[in-house]
């Protein structure tokens, strides 16, 4: 490392590339990623990666005081920083830190790749019977509000209000929406991440409104994030000041119809969707056992993908997902056939990732620089053993 | 040869033994009947009963015979003595028989082996004779005494009771003379089976974490006696026959035998097909029946007794090949399968049925040496021959040599050897004959113990590690031979010392989880898991990683406990080269923790869709990363010098231990391999003994820093203790 500067942008510098500040890093992340592996007996992984590792600062219970902490995103932020500025820009550059420099790059290009992965990735679900077919997958966490309309055409149009816009609502939070394409405006309210619709009397049931004899309870998160059902209260105002509340909810059959200017509109919360840019059938679905035992063995999808009206035979399992277009479908999961049939279930989950193949290349990168850097270091000493023997003798 | 006592009279011991087998039989069946629970009378429960009336030992009550010698009569269940031993030629040959279990075919031996390994806790069961004089039972013969003679088996005292106090509530009376905690036998506890059922059944609605250790413990019992009953089931075999006499259809079928045995109405499955249809039809269409009919309506209706006693008794060994491949049939017959393919029309299972002929001559040749070891050498070459035509029986020989060459107790062995000839070097420091036998005692070790995982690699058709018993095996070798390699870059006999004990360690722990576990250490994959590409890189590496980050620690170790207890206290070159070891070491892991944790990451993506899901294994791995970056970046930086890495080192093998086996026991994430008590408390063990090497460590900082000037002795300093030897 070069002499201390004298001036401030020269001391930020200093600052920001310095050993120390990896250190404090390091311990930081060291520290937070074993809280965050504890925490995840009582919490779900979800709600875990967004207290700890996604999030700004994290307030950890110590003792009786709750101290802040930064997260780990901010954390991995600076730690880029420091090693650009550290470990690429001031660094020594000669053939004793040759293969830092390529680990260095090797790590820049790993979070690069995870940044780019969480900035632009979706990731979601699709499950089809056998001899069903889709062209979309859902996401596992994120909501979305849909109101539908049937167009005189037949056709229908759907309107989304994405999650981020009400899933921080809380307690008392509203959010109201309009839109010039529709005759009313929608009041959100009363939001909850888990909730279960229950039969209630009165007008009010828990400080929650009844409609038609239902309340929405909210529930504790389930450990397995995916398994909560989101639900919440819509008001919809009608441009002649007539208003209609009622109760959406993510584990409900059918969405809540309401009329206004002459039409039908469905109004519900669904987990959010995404198209894919070709359409998947099940054509068969296998699972093997041990023999004898009741472990699997493998399980295996026979689908059909079909792309601008050219179709292909592929076959998904497990380690042997399908890759195309940038989406990667990998088998997840099944069902057992209902009762009455004999179709089974196959569960694929489904990814964009632009990013997808860039640990790869980090890695083949990191290694290449760890085997510079350390055989290097080896040779050395070995060589100045043997001098060191030689002299001895 | 059968040795028989001097006073054994062959007719009445027999029918003695008979007897003490029926009524032993009837009893666990009418424990273990699925009826039971709605009938006190065992409705099918004493298949002797089912199969015959006729015989004449069925139904009664045999066993309570007052003058019988060296019985343990407990609560209505007599146990006999053993007064025969297994022809150990017929042992040799059961050994290898190719069996499925756990979903994989295995040599009988093995299946054997672990079983009692888990009602037992130990691979072999002491006899304790009447004499007094104790004579170990191999697991097969074990293994024979609990299928075909039950009514001594019950007497075998295998099943260990942590505190019997808690069954004494319960109407438990314990033999004199017993501790509170002892191994009974199944006589023994007979009386309290109910009860034992019972409360177990309490308990395993808690979740595992949540039970106490006697629940956790009855639980346990619960299982190993349920084991145990289906075992002995396999003695019905030798009871399966039935009365066929006087029946015009079945007499001449049976080629005019009054009984026939399973093996034989299955070989003529055809007519009773046949015969069923018939009699349907007959029934059906109202017609008058034929001469002698009602005589084979009668052996139908005993036929159908026997299959069904068959189909609930004889599910738990499947010991029969079948035809085809393994992918087209993967499923060994049990006797209840076999009945059942034996019955659908067109099936062609001759060889199958000898076979089941065989295991019946078996069952039945208990008193005849040379009738007995005749039907083992054919059950061995009808098997061996059936899975060979399904390339099954290749890697059966190799397990059972696998297995008896014991790679964990004699690694163990020579480890402790090479351990103890390290430390003779601290005192002979200038032998170098002694020197070289550390060397090579230790490479001796390490390469026995890579025999044994590359056998296990050849029958498994695996790479080294896909379990975490494999783990404890793979590390343990890697500690070992890191050690070497660092013992001979930086030779200061130190190292060498370190990795013995530590492989030593190691190989400890392979055998008590061998133990606790008490299940084959060889099981079938989850299929996330079958990927050889994937296990021979990820898991390798990572394993590798740990390995390296423990034995850096564990060097480490000697640096911050020979400071602070002022060994070699002015040898600095000595500590300088503790310190570089450390440091090489460290390198060398963390080569192998990133590219390891990385890979992970790239598996995890072709798997599962993502590349990092901060699942407890996962953070594991990149914990180890994180904390070997620390320290090598401190070093670096210059924040810390030698004692800094070495003290840091130690605290890295707490983060392997996390990392390796804490995770494992949260129960949750993708990696949870399951909640094992035992293992908790060895995990625990270890951060105490780690916390107290960081004790040490800070108490001679501060003692360094603060209280040098102040302290007791001459000049502050502590009184000097013994010195290793010079380097």
């Amino acid at each position: 490392m070069s002499r201390r500067s004298t001036t401030l942008p020269g001391r930020v510098l200093d600052v920001l590339s310095s050993f120390g500040l990896t250190i404090v890093i390091l311990t930081l992340l060291l520290f937070l990623t074993w809280r965050g592996t504890l925490e995840q007996v009582d919490h779900s992984l979800y709600e875990v990666v967004k207290r700890y590792f996604e999030a700004v600062i994290v307030m950890i219970d110590v003792g009786p005081l709750k101290v802040p902490f930064p997260g780990v995103y901010p954390l991995l932020w600076l730690l880029s920083v420091n090693l650009v500025a550290g470990g690429l820009v001031r660094i020594r550059k000669n053939k004793a830190t040759a293969g830092v420099l390529i680990v260095h790059a090797g790590i820049l290009l790993l979070m690069g790749g995870s940044l780019v992965e969480y900035m632009t990735s979706q990731k979601g679900h699709t499950t089809l019977w056998e001899g069903e077919r889709s062209h979309e997958f859902q996401s596992y966490f994120e909501w979305e509000i849909t109101v539908a309309s049937s167009e005189p055409d037949g056709a229908t149009t759907e309107y989304v209000i994405p999650g981020e816009k009400f899933i921080g609502l809380g307690d008392g939070g509203k959010l109201t929406v309009h839109s010039a394409e529709l005759p009313f405006e929608l009041v959100v309210h009363d939001f909850h991440k888990n909730a279960e619709v229950v039969p209630a009397r009165g007008e009010r049931s828990g400080g929650l409104p009844v409609v038609d004899g239902f309340a929405l309870l909210p529930r504790k998160l389930e450990p397995e994030a995916e398994r909560d059902l989101a639900g919440c209260y819509i008001d919809v105002v009608r441009k002649d000041g007539s208003r209609e509340t009622g109760v959406v909810w993510g584990g409900q059959r059918a969405d809540w119809s309401v009329d206004a200017a002459g039409r039908r509109y469905a109004i519900g919360i669904a987990r959010r969707r995404w198209e894919l840019p070709f359409t998947v059938v099940l054509d068969d679905f296998r699972k093997d056992d041990h023999p004898g035992i009741a472990m699997a063995k493998s399980y295996e999808s026979d689908i059909t993908k079909i792309e601008n009206g050219v179709e292909e035979p592929v076959r998904i399992s497990m380690n042997a997902p399908l890759r195309s277009e940038g989406y990667t479908l990998y088998q997840a999961s099944f069902s057992e056939p209902m009762r009455g049939s004999d179709r089974y279930a196959s569960t694929f989950a489904v990814v964009r990732n632009p990013a997808d193949r860039i640990p790869l290349y980090a890695c083949i990168v990191i290694t290449i620089g760890l085997l510079v850097h350390f055989v290097r270091k080896l040779v050395l000493h070995v060589k100045r053993q043997s001098t060191v023997a030689r002299s001895a003798a | 040869m059968i040795r028989l006592p001097t006073r054994f009279h062959p007719k009445h011991g027999r029918l003695k033994t008979l007897a003490a087998a029926v009524l032993a039989i009837s009893a666990i069946c009418l424990l273990t009947s699925p009826l039971r629970a709605q009938d006190d009378t065992p409705p099918g429960g004493d298949p002797g009963a089912a199969m015959d009336e006729s015989d004449p030992h069925a139904g009664h009550d045999h066993g309570a015979d007052p003058h019988a010698e060296h019985t343990h009569d407990s609560g209505g269940l007599t146990a006999q003595p053993r007064l025969h031993s297994w022809p150990a030629e017929a042992i040799e040959l059961l050994r290898r028989v190719p069996i499925q279990d756990d979903g994989r075919v295995k040599p009988f031996d093995t299946f054997a082996r672990y079983t009692l390994l888990r009602l037992n806790g130990r691979q072999r069961f002491t006899l304790e004779n009447p004499d007094g004089s104790k004579t170990d039972l191999d697991p097969v013969a074990w293994m024979l005494d609990a299928m075909l003679t039950p009514e001594v088996a019950i007497g075998h005292r295998m099943f260990v009771v942590e505190d019997s106090n808690v069954l004494v509530a319960d109407g438990f009376v314990p033999p004199a003379g017993r501790s509170r905690r002892d191994r009974f036998s199944y006589a023994e506890l007979f009386p309290v089976r109910d009860r034992i059922a019972k409360l177990a059944s309490q308990y395993a609605r808690v979740k595992e974490q949540d039970r106490t250790v006697t629940q956790n413990q009855l639980v346990t019992l619960d299982r190993n006696l349920a084991d145990f009953e289906q075992l002995t089931h396999f003695s019905i075999l030798k009871e399966l026959e039935t009365d066929v006499s006087g029946a015009p259809r079945f007499e001449e079928a049976f080629d005019g035998h009054a009984t026939a045995r399973l093996s034989e109405i299955l070989a003529r499955a055809d007519l009773v097909r046949v015969a069923i249809d018939e009699t349907a039809r007959a029934h059906g269409d109202g017609a008058a029946p034929e001469p002698g009919s009602g005589r084979d309506a009668e052996v139908l209706s005993r036929i159908a007794r026997l299959v069904q006693v068959v189909d609930t008794y004889g599910r738990r060994l499947a010991l029969i090949p079948p035809n085809g491949s393994a992918a087209d049939e993967p499923e060994y017959y049990t006797f209840a399968a076999l009945s059942h393919a034996a019955m659908e029309p067109g099936a062609r299972l001759k060889p199958q049925i000898e076979l089941l002929s065989e295991w019946e001559e078996l069952s039945r040749s208990v008193n005849d040496p040379d009738a007995f070891t005749a039907h083992a050498k054919s059950i061995y070459a009808g098997s061996t021959a059936l899975a060979e035509a399904r390339a099954e029986a290749g890697k059966v020989g190799l397990e059972v040599t696998y297995h008896r060459m014991d790679f964990v107790y004699y690694s163990l062995m020579i480890f402790v050897a090479a351990f103890l000839l390290a430390a003779c070097t601290w005192i002979w420091s200038k032998n170098r004959v002694l020197a070289k036998l550390v060397t090579f005692t230790m490479a001796g070790g390490v390469l026995y113990l890579a025999a044994g995982i590359t056998m296990r690699c050849i029958i498994r058709s695996r790479p080294p590690v896909s379990t975490l018993y494999e783990t404890i095996l793979f590390i343990s070798a890697i500690v070992v031979a890191v050690s070497l390699t660092a013992e001979w870059l930086w030779p200061k006999r130190v190292v060498a010392a370190v990795g013995s004990l530590a492989g030593a360690a190691g190989m400890f722990f392979a055998y008590k989880f061998e133990i606790e576990k008490g299940v084959d250490t060889m099981p079938q994959l989850v299929a996330v898991l079958d990927t050889n590409f994937w296990l021979a890189t990820h898991v390798t590496t990572v394993n590798i990683g740990y390995a390296a980050g423990l034995i850096a620690g564990f060097v480490g170790h000697v640096y911050v406990v020979g400071k602070a207890l002022g060994l070699r206290r002015h040898d600095d070159a000595f500590y300088r080269s503790i310190a570089r070891t450390t440091y090489g070491i460290l390198c060398f892991g963390l080569v192998f923790s990133v590219v390891g944790t990385v890979l992970g990451g790239i598996w995890a993506n072709d798997s599962w869709g993502r590349f990092w899901g901060w699942d407890p294994k996962e953070n594991g791995a990149l914990m180890i990363v994180l904390a070997e970056l620390i320290i090598l970046h401190a070093r670096l930086g210059g924040y810390i010098r030698d004692w800094g890495l070495a003290f840091l080192s130690s605290l890295l093998t707490v983060i392997v231990a996390f990392s390796w086996w804490h995770v494992n026991l949260l129960g949750v994430g993708l990696h949870a391999y399951g909640f094992t008590s035992a293992i908790k408390s060895v995990v625990i063990g270890f951060y105490a003994f780690e916390g107290a090497i960081a004790l040490t460590g800070l108490g001679y900082l501060a003692w360094t820093r603060f209280g040098k000037s102040s302290a007791p002795g001459a000049n502050g300093t502590p009184p000097a203790p013994p010195a290793l030897p010079k380097a």
